[in-house]
This record gives C-alpha cells, sequence and structure tokens, in this order.
C-alpha cells in the first residue's frame, strides 16, 4: 500500500511538473494595395556549410552539416511611388521618372532547401530542426546581402526601362524618355 | 601530530570544495550553457542559376501567419503502475510533436510577361486587354519560420511537409477574401496613374495568352 500510494504521489508530481505549451492563437493577417513591376527573376543557390568542432574539453565527438539551397529573387520598381508630375507629356513624347530598383521579393521555399550531408561523433546530439532553421536563417541573410553585389538591380531598371518603352510605345508615343528618381527616405 | 591531523583536513576540504565546484562546473555546461546560438555557418558564394526576363504588376499583397502542428501519440495509455511509463505519462502520452509557425505573403497581380497585353487606340478612346490578375507570389522563408516545439526525432521530409502546408493554408487563407477583384481594381487605378490621357480609357481583363 505504502509502495502504490509513493508511486501515485510521484506521478502526481512528474505531471504537474510539464506545463504544456499552449499553441499560440494566431489571427494576425494584412492585405495592402501595392503597385510593384518585378522586371528580372534571378534563382540563386548556396551551399551552407557547418563544421561544429568539440572545442570545450568535456565535449566529445564533432558535428558536421551540409545544407544546399536556393532562393528566387525578384528585382523592379514600386510603380505606386510615381507621384503628380512625374509623367509629364508633350505631342508624342513622353517622360517618365521611375523609382530606383530594388528587391521587390525574396522568396526561399523549403521544396529547395536539401539537407547533403550530416554527420554527429561521438556523444554529440543531432542537429534539431531549430538549429538547421537558425542555420539557413544565417544563409538567407548571406543571400541577402550577397545578391546585391551582382547584375540584380541593374537588370531590374534596364527591363523595366524595356517594358515601359514598349508599353507607351504600344500607346502610340514616339519617342519615350525614361529617368530614374533616387531613393526617398520614408 | 596534531598539526599534520589539521593540515590532512584542510587538504580534504579543499579537495572536496575543488570536487564540488568542478561538479556545478560540469553540470552547468551540460545543461544550462548552450553554444548552439553561438554557432556561424561558414562564408562560402552564392552562385547564380538563372535569370529569367519578366514583368508582373502586383497590386494585392496579404501577409498571414498560420500554425502548423504534427503531433504523434504512443498507441497504448500509459500507466502510472509501470515506472518504464512514467515519461510518457509525463510527456502527456505524445510521442512526438512538431509545431511551426509561418509567417508569409501571397501577391496577386498581373503577369505581363512576354508582352501579354494589347493596346489599340483610335481618337476617342484606347482599350487595354490585360489578363486576369491571379497569385504571382507566395513568399515564405527561414527568417519568417518559426520552429515553435520540437519534440522528438523529425525528418527533414516531414518539416517539408509542413511547411508546404502552411503555403497551401497561405494561399487558401488569401482566397477567402476574393483579392483577384481587389487586383484589378488596383490594376485599374494604376494603369490610370501610368497613362495620363484625355481620351477614354477601357481596361478589360480577358486577354488570352
Amino acid at each position: 500500500m505504502k509502495k502504490l500510494t509513493f508511486i501515485f504521489f510521484v506521478s502526481i508530481l512528474l505531471s504537474g511538473c510539464n506545463e504544456e505549451n499552449k499553441l499560440p492563437e494566431v489571427e494576425v493577417y494584412e492585405i495592402r494595395n501595392i503597385g510593384e513591376l518585378s522586371t528580372t527573376e534571378y534563382t540563386v543557390g548556396k551551399i551552407i556549410k557547418l563544421d561544429d568542432k568539440a572545442d570545450e574539453w568535456y565535449k566529445y565527438g564533432d558535428r558536421k552539416i551540409l545544407i544546399n539551397c536556393k532562393a528566387k529573387v525578384k528585382a523592379g520598381v514600386d510603380l505606386s511611388l510615381i507621384k503628380e508630375g512625374d509623367i509629364t507629356v508633350s505631342g508624342t513624347t513622353i517622360t517618365i521618372t521611375i523609382p530606383p530598383t530594388e528587391i521587390t521579393s525574396f522568396s526561399m521555399d523549403s521544396k529547395h532547401i536539401h539537407t547533403e550531408m550530416e554527420s554527429v561523433s561521438g556523444f554529440r546530439d543531432a542537429f534539431t530542426h531549430l538549429e538547421k532553421n537558425k542555420f539557413l536563417k544565417q544563409g538567407e541573410a548571406a543571400i541577402r546581402e550577397e545578391i546585391l553585389h551582382t547584375d540584380i538591380i541593374k537588370d531590374g531598371r534596364l527591363n523595366a526601362e524595356a517594358f515601359l518603352t514598349d508599353f507607351y510605345k504600344q500607346m502610340g508615343f514616339e519617342k519615350v524618355i525614361i529617368k530614374q528618381g533616387e531613393h526617398d527616405d520614408k | 601530530m596534531m598539526i599534520s591531523k589539521d593540515l590532512i583536513r584542510l587538504i580534504k576540504n579543499i579537495l572536496v570544495i575543488g570536487v564540488l565546484i568542478a561538479i556545478g562546473f560540469l553540470v552547468y555546461h551540460f545543461f544550462f550553457s548552450s553554444t548552439e546560438d553561438e554557432l556561424k555557418i561558414d562564408d562560402t558564394p552564392i552562385h547564380i542559376e538563372s535569370i529569367r526576363t519578366i514583368a508582373e504588376i502586383s497590386t494585392v499583397s496579404y501577409q498571414d501567419e498560420v500554425v502548423m502542428d504534427t503531433v504523434e501519440f504512443y498507441k497504448n495509455a500509459p500507466s502510472i503502475y509501470r515506472p518504464t511509463e512514467w515519461l510518457q505519462l509525463y510527456d502527456r502520452n505524445v510521442k512526438r510533436r512538431l509545431t511551426l509557425i509561418v509567417k508569409g505573403e501571397v501577391k496577386y497581380g498581373l503577369d505581363l510577361t512576354n508582352s501579354n497585353f494589347d493596346i489599340k487606340s483610335n481618337n476617342d478612346s484606347i482599350w487595354i486587354k490585360l489578363p486576369e490578375p491571379t497569385i504571382l507570389d507566395v513568399i515564405v522563408s527561414p527568417s519568417k519560420t518559426e520552429v515553435f516545439q520540437e519534440q522528438g526525432r523529425w525528418s527533414d521530409s516531414d518539416r517539408k511537409r509542413l511547411e508546404a502546408k502552411a503555403k497551401n493554408t497561405l494561399i487558401t487563407n488569401a482566397r477567402i477574401f476574393k483579392l483577384e477583384e481587389k487586383a484589378r481594381i488596383n490594376s485599374e487605378r494604376l494603369f490610370l496613374k501610368l497613362i495620363q490621357t484625355d481620351k477614354t480609357l477601357i481596361i478589360s481583363f480577358d486577354h488570352e495568352r
């Protein structure tokens, strides 16, 4: 009887300690009116490499991981920023000042993320998804920074100019002058 | 003789304190100190896989946050009489669980790639034939994804399945608001802004690729 009572109290204590994580009830959405013209799409890849060596004396074993990921990045101009006076028409000539080219969309879908190699030795724990997500976040930040060193912004601008020129010429304008505006600190 | 006994006791005390400090240090490092936050990925270059010329006008953005939860229970209910099942009892019979919070964006607009539009005009009017608004982007990324709970072992494909489900939920949620209509209105407004003319502007959304 004493044994049973002991087991009962231990079970109550153990189960009482488990503060079950409640799922957050999320209902946060936002609908915005935008006006982005995306004119170039780059698909870029990156190998996320991490070598977690046992640098502490009490750790035994190493962990290594290689993740292959892809991101789709689009660039173009935000046409909603065109103000009154940015478009002027004189006979068959139209002059338009477009906002500066920027990254309009950045997507890194899990569909294009693959763990190519994962190695854990000794007494080390396997990589958790929480850890992998942290490495992916670092990879994403690196891609966002490095993509600006490619020609994406230049291509976005040239393609936007080509699209608008074609558009206005189809409308009957003979001469289309496109100027690039400067960044507006909102 | 007395001095030597005191000395031995002192040495013993120092040793015990030393061992206690060492145990405390080990316990702290094993259970409380997390070095995972400090792990930094290596600096590797990006490589461009493809470049595509497009012409997409996004006119509506829908941003949402969805929670994806998957849980697996033990087949049999735990018994408090079996000590081997106490851990099961402690976990409320949950064998493993993975919960993600995914923030994403769905963009609606017009895909005008490869001049997918028509413009005609006469002295009085301009007719613009545009394609129907559609979903142009469903944007998700690791920086907008949170692993809220991870219990037990989950494979990459399990996680991918959850993320794909989150993406579909985002699209389904967006469709409730009938945003194609809003995208159509916003597109008309945008073209009116771009086309400054005295002529009558007629915009229709029935252009077929």
